[in-house]
């Protein structure tokens, strides 16, 4: 080895001598004490984003509301309405009053933020003048009132100005009263009938002198978000701001530190070795390394080299070698001062960031493999330049290639939900369309045209009968609830060879239909939980419901209970108000409240029927509740039955949840999954992370209960499992947080755990729907879309039933069983991006997709998921981790081999 | 001498070596007969020169013999091995035509290089380098960047590095082309010590005053062939052909041809004479004295230089012209110069090349 040690060292040293590197290494001294004095600093989460806001039309709506309607006007809504600034206050007023005003976010959000700014100043100025009045006073005063809502209550009491501020017309000085309405906008009463947020309850609770200036901003905030549900997305408590040498960016992006983390791994690393080490870095190696080659095959210095007892084969690889060992100096110079910048300045303590070295070198080792067969075959630095230029280029072209053809093509054709009737297969598909499967021709079938970029969004289809199937479109939905235009239910029925047709209108930002029961369709909307009866669907198509109903009974219960925020508007308020509740998500003609007077849906939202039982299990903000209807029919508020607190499930959006009538099982991005007890919602045990990941990888998106304890799990990473609850046999220990009588103390029982039982065996998993037996608890058929749009049929075979399988090796004992398998014609498109496509990026090294890799890497995950919710349309980003970087490694070994026997064979 | 007696003592044995290199365009070939059966042997301890001018095939020969390029039929080997085998390889030191040293290195790295490409440990290198850079007298130097160092010194360096492993055969491809006066002295000093170390040495160059001085035996080369091969004491005589020919200077007169005498008759005798003389001889020519002023006016004086392949041939010669009544002036036996040698070889193979 001695003789190629010497060769790689001397390559080393060669490069070493290179101005071009000593150039190299100070732009990156230089680089990295630019980003030295970066920084961050954590605070709370104060003040409000435009993009903060989850549903703008709602919150003009509930403002407008609070401004126009008078029974609003003491309440929290209406204090917060008609603190605003007058301009705005006369913008909402016209929206009140039925004309269309665009508001801009900004404007809504600043406004919001003075009120914030003016209860901050309020609470400084108070305690300051306390103070200058007698030092004691605060102490005093947190003696003599521990509640310091109370004493808000007092204070907001005492002031005449809202009740100024509501006869807003007749008064004098309006500057003056607009400013002391704006600095009183909370009182304690009024926020007593709003859903507050646990951390909220806490502040309120706390005597103001042990709050921060930071803290009351906070809890201004809180308060506002507790006036306006259902507006805003969840936001984490504390934020991180970046600094520049102490000073703070000059910017308004605000996020937490868990997303900080996830930009920081998933996107600023990928984007800086793709950027500055795949293409800066690896380009300035190849200029500088280009030479190391045709410097060899000089006559006076090949000559000698070959006469050394040494191979060819190897000098040419070690010579690779020395040119990688250079590269490999400067990537580790600046990933390491990245990492340590991270570390010491961020905070960002991810060992994994070193992990670019490796990819960084690979990739380019890839252009210098190239580079060197040039140089051996011309001799010459300047084409061998050329040639890895010439690749980049190449590998750039195939990808965009790739890139628009999946975009255009692929994406548009994928199924990204599926749903049955009867034996008819329907799908939901990326370019926003509806396909059926058409059994005889073995193609999907366009109902709603697919759209390659569409911004609109079709929701999953659901079944109202074997016959009838429901969806909607929701147009410009995709990235707004709302979407633009009227919003109509949609029915496909087989009479009418399942074209679609307009039925009832549905509350607007509508993101979920469900059957309930047999009669019972429920719509899920930003704010609100709505149902309608089947029969009505069907009726607004002409189609006469033969089926048993009980609609009479239906329409007693209906409206029956006066607290259900729909019926209370149903009956007490003019058409201009039911617009504006319209406006908000609330109840159409139709459709009809089911929530709780006391539940108001804060987003992250997560509906999941009870598998076999007519009521709902829902989870909103950090509470998780049951509802149960009060009556059999489909109409009238349900009742929340149990309910019960969850620990920081209002952080992060993005959790799925099942429920059987055993357990109810959440899981949220890559915490791990919790298991509840499905009657009393106790936590009674969680699948651990890391445990959970060494089993089943990547971030859950989609749960079904399958049966008691059976329940299927689709992951990000393109797999569907099916997992069982079981008892781990360990004591487990909660602390949950509680408002009922168990308090915040630890709760121990037998700690339920997950296993994995079966796993479907596709690897590409789009969508799947899992159609019970109606005869048969626990029996049904697992429809699997993978693949983009191949469909595979699966029996889930129970214990009982897996000794009918001839295969019963294996330790598990659910089996699931291949019935039926469709591999739908594709499109002359699909043809060509199967072939050529795929051709040219199997023959070419997969670079750019090495940016996947390092994100895996970085990130610890093997995918990345945006968004989600209820509508499901979480949009996957599933990293190729190993394909990069095995194109990569066989096309260097190629290209050397090449090299190797070029260079054995040829005479110098 | 059998082959494996003469293996037995040969450092190098070249066996109708023969190289081409293909060439030209798919429609038309334009291979190049590098070496065209060469056939040569070097013994241990000898100073081998190989001599040629440009394109003769000397470097080609070289490269075969270090692995370089491959030939495409004979056979060479080195110590009895193939010749390009690593184990081969391993027991040669050579030194390129233009060494090419790294700009990075001193010459001290670059003998601790190149002796770790020549499997050295880092003791026997440093000892090592101590000693040859004294012998090709670059001590007080060796911490100098090698860009510093004008072509003597690089060439010394080379020959420093080739040393390293102390082999067994040293091969020098024009070691002094392109030094100056001094710069050739000094590189041919050191070879002259290793000469007189016990060293075999190949040298290759087209520089014949070079050879004469260090070589103990030469092969000339041309177009591809050994024109010549052997001790260079016999190169440079003039019957020191492998063949024993024998080149001499003659004059001599024949009856003159008078038209009183019956001149016709005699004129034509003496045309004969002149014939069998050339084809009695190798090669030469035979030419009319124009000016026969010290001969007797009824006698043409005639001077010709010819090679015959031996004396029996010289005699033959003799006899002829005193047969044809004809009396011998002068015979002078020639001896040639190597340049003369070399030369008269060259222009016979070009004139042989172009027939």
């Amino acid at each position: 080895m001695r003789p190629y040690l010497a060769i790689i060292s001397d390559s080393f040293h060669s490069a070493l001598a290179s101005r071009v590197l000593w150039a190299a290494f100070l732009a990156i001294w230089v680089l990295l004490a630019s980003l030295a004095p970066i920084g961050i600093r954590e605070d709370y989460t104060t003040s409000f984003r435009w993009f903060d806001v989850y549903n703008g039309t709602r919150m003009k709506a509930l403002l407008a509301q609070g401004i126009v309607d008078p029974d609003s006007q003491e309440t929290a809504i209406g204090r917060v309405a008609n603190a605003m600034p007058d301009e705005m206050k006369r913008q909402l007023r016209r929206v009140g009053e039925g004309d269309e005003v665009r508001i801009r976010l900004s404007l809504l959000t600043n406004a919001l933020n003075d009120l914030i700014e003016s209860d901050a100043t309020k609470e400084a100025e108070s305690k300051s003048d306390s103070v200058d009045d007698d030092p004691n006073a605060s102490n005093e005063a947190s003696v003599d009132n521990p509640n310091p809502d109370q004493q808000a209550e007092e204070n907001v009491g005492d002031e005449p100005a809202l009740k100024e501020q509501s006869e807003l017309d007749g008064a004098s000085d309006e500057q003056d009263s607009a400013d002391d309405a704006a600095s009183d906008w909370y009182d304690a009463e009024a926020w007593e009938s709003t859903v507050r947020l646990r951390e909220l309850r806490s502040l309120d609770e706390t005597p103001d002198e042990e709050l921060s200036e930071s803290l009351r901003r906070r809890r201004a905030r809180l308060r506002i978000e507790a006036a306006l549900p259902g507006v805003f997305e969840s936001r984490s408590s504390r934020s991180v701001l970046l600094t520049y040498a102490g000073l703070e960016f000059p910017t308004d992006f605000q996020i937490d530190r868990v997303q900080f983390e996830t930009l920081f791994n998933q996107f600023v690393i990928p984007i800086l070795v793709n950027w500055l080490l795949g293409l800066v870095l690896v380009f300035l190696g190849v200029l500088v390394t280009a030479s190391i080659v045709p410097d060899m095959l000089q006559t006076g210095s090949l000559h000698l080299l070959l006469s050394k007892p040494i191979s060819r084969s190897a000098l040419l690889i070690s010579k690779f070698i020395g040119g990688c060992a250079f590269v490999l100096l400067c990537v580790s110079q600046l990933v390491v001062g990245l990492y340590l910048i991270a570390a010491f300045r961020l905070g960002v303590w991810n060992t994994r960031i070193l992990w670019c070295i490796p990819v960084a070198v690979v990739i380019f080792a890839v252009f210098y493999s190239v580079s060197v067969l040039a140089g051996l075959k011309w001799r010459s630095a300047i084409i061998s330049i050329a040639a890895a230029g010439a690749l980049a280029a190449i590998c750039v072209v195939v990808g965009v290639v790739g890139g628009v053809v999946d975009a255009r093509v692929v994406a548009p054709d994928r199924i990204i939900g599926i749903s049955t009737a009867g034996d008819e297969l329907f799908g939901v598909t990326g370019g926003s369309g509806l396909v059926r499967l058409d059994p005889s021709a073995q193609k999907w079938e366009p109902l709603i045209e697919s759209e390659a970029g569409s911004n609109d969004r079709v929701l999953r289809p659901a079944a109202l009968d074997d016959d009838h199937v429901m969806t909607a479109r929701i147009r410009n939905g995709r990235f707004n609830p709302f979407g633009s235009g009227s919003l109509d239910l949609i029915v496909l029925s087989r009479d009418e060879q399942w074209q679609p047709q307009p039925s009832l209108r549905l509350p607007t930002a509508t993101e979920r239909l469900l059957m309930v029961d047999d009669d019972t369709v429920l719509a899920i909307n930003t704010a609100d939980l709505l149902t309608t009866e089947r029969a009505a669907v069907l009726e607004a198509i002409g189609v006469e419901d033969t089926g048993d109903d009980n609609d009479e009974e239906n329409g007693t219960d209906g409206n029956a209970d006066g607290d259900s925020p729909a019926a209370r508007i149903d009956s007490s308020v003019g058409a201009w108000l039911k617009a504006l509740v319209t406006m908000q998500g609330g109840a159409t003609e139709s459709f009809v409240s089911i929530l709780p007077s006391d539940v108001v849906l804060s987003p992250p939202t997560r509906v999941a029927k009870v598998l076999g039982e007519r009521s709902l299990v829902l989870l909103t903000g950090d509470r998780i509740q049951r509802l149960e209807p009060t009556g059999s029919g489909s109409k009238g508020t349900w009742k929340t039955t149990v309910r019960e607190n969850v620990a920081g499930e209002s952080e992060r959006a993005s959790h799925v949840m099942a429920a059987s009538s055993r357990w109810v099982v959440v899981a949220r991005g890559d915490l791990p999954v919790k298991i509840y007890d499905a009657a009393t919602l106790d936590l009674v045990g969680v699948w651990d992370a890391d445990l959970r990941k060494s089993i089943v990888s990547g971030t859950p998106l989609e749960l079904v209960a399958v049966s008691e304890d059976l329940f299927l799990l689709r992951t990000s990473s393109g797999h569907c499992d099916v997992i069982e609850i079981i008892d781990s046999g360990e004591v487990f220990a909660s602390s949950e947080p509680s408002d009922d009588a168990k308090g915040d103390t630890d709760v121990t029982a037998s700690a339920m755990t997950i296993r994995r039982v079966a796993r479907v065996p596709v690897d590409e998993v789009e969508s799947m729907y899992w159609k019970a037996d109606a005869e048969e608890a626990g029996r049904g058929t697992l429809y699997v879309v993978h693949d983009i749009d191949r469909v595979s049929k699966y029996s889930l075979l129970m214990p009982d039933s897996a000794s009918e399988l001839s295969e019963s090796a294996g330790d598990s004992d659910v089996r699931l069983q291949l019935t039926k398998s469709v591999v739908p014609a594709g499109s002359v498109w699909r043809w060509v991006d199967r072939y050529v496509v795929g051709g040219l990026e199997l023959f070419t090294p997969q670079v750019l997709q090495l940016g996947d890799t390092t994100a895996a890497m970085v990130s610890g995950n093997d995918s990345l998921v945006i968004g989600g919710g209820e509508s499901g349309a979480a949009e996957v980003v599933r990293y190729q981790i190993a394909w990069p970087l095995i194109s990569c490694s066989i096309f260097i070994a190629v290209v050397l081999a090449i090299s190797c026997v070029y260079f054995s064979r040829s005479d110098y | 001498m059998s082959r494996s007696e003469a293996s037995s003592s040969s450092i190098i044995s070249v066996d109708a070596l023969e190289k081409t290199y293909r060439g030209g365009t798919f429609l038309r070939r334009g291979d190049v007969h590098a070496l065209r059966g060469v056939s040569l042997q070097a013994d241990r301890g000898q100073v081998f020169g190989l001599l040629g001018p440009n394109g003769a095939g000397k470097t080609t020969l070289i490269k075969i013999l270090l692995g370089v390029i491959r030939s495409t039929g004979g056979r060479a080997s080195l110590f009895g091995l193939p010749a390009g085998s690593a184990e081969a390889r391993s027991r040669v030191g050579y030194l390129p035509e233009s060494l090419r040293v790294d700009r990075h290195h001193t010459a001290r790295s670059a003998l601790r290089f190149y002796g770790k490409l020549s499997r050295l440990d880092s003791d026997t290198i440093g000892q090592r380098s101590d000693d040859l850079l004294e012998l090709v007298g670059l001590k007080g130097r060796d911490r100098e960047s090698v860009r510093r160092f004008s072509k003597g010194m690089l060439q010394r360096l080379g020959l420093a590095q080739a040393l390293m492993h102390d082999p067994d055969l040293l091969i020098l491809d024009e070691p002094t082309d392109g030094l100056d006066p001094v710069g050739r002295s000094e590189v041919r000093r050191v070879i002259e010590r290793l000469r007189d170390a016990g060293k075999t040495i190949f040298l290759n160059s087209h520089i014949l005053h070079e050879v004469e001085l260090v070589c103990s035996h030469l092969a000339i080369m041309a177009k591809g062939n050994v024109l010549a091969t052997g001790p260079i004491a016999e190169m440079g005589g003039a019957s020191s052909s492998d063949h024993e020919t024998i080149a001499v200077e003659m004059e001599f007169e024949l009856p003159h041809a008078d038209s009183s005498t019956g001149g016709d008759s005699v004129a034509g005798s003496n045309a004969a004479v002149e014939e069998q003389i050339l084809s009695s001889a190798v090669e030469g020519s035979v030419q009319w004295f124009a000016d026969p002023v010290d001969l007797d006016s009824c006698r043409a004086g005639y001077r010709c230089r010819l090679l015959c392949a031996d004396r029996a041939a010289v005699d033959q010669i003799v006899d002829r012209i005193r047969s044809a009544d004809g009396s011998l002036i002068r015979l002078v036996p020639h001896r040639q110069t190597l340049e003369e040698t070399f030369m008269r070889l060259v222009e016979s193979e070009s004139m042989a090349a172009m027939s």
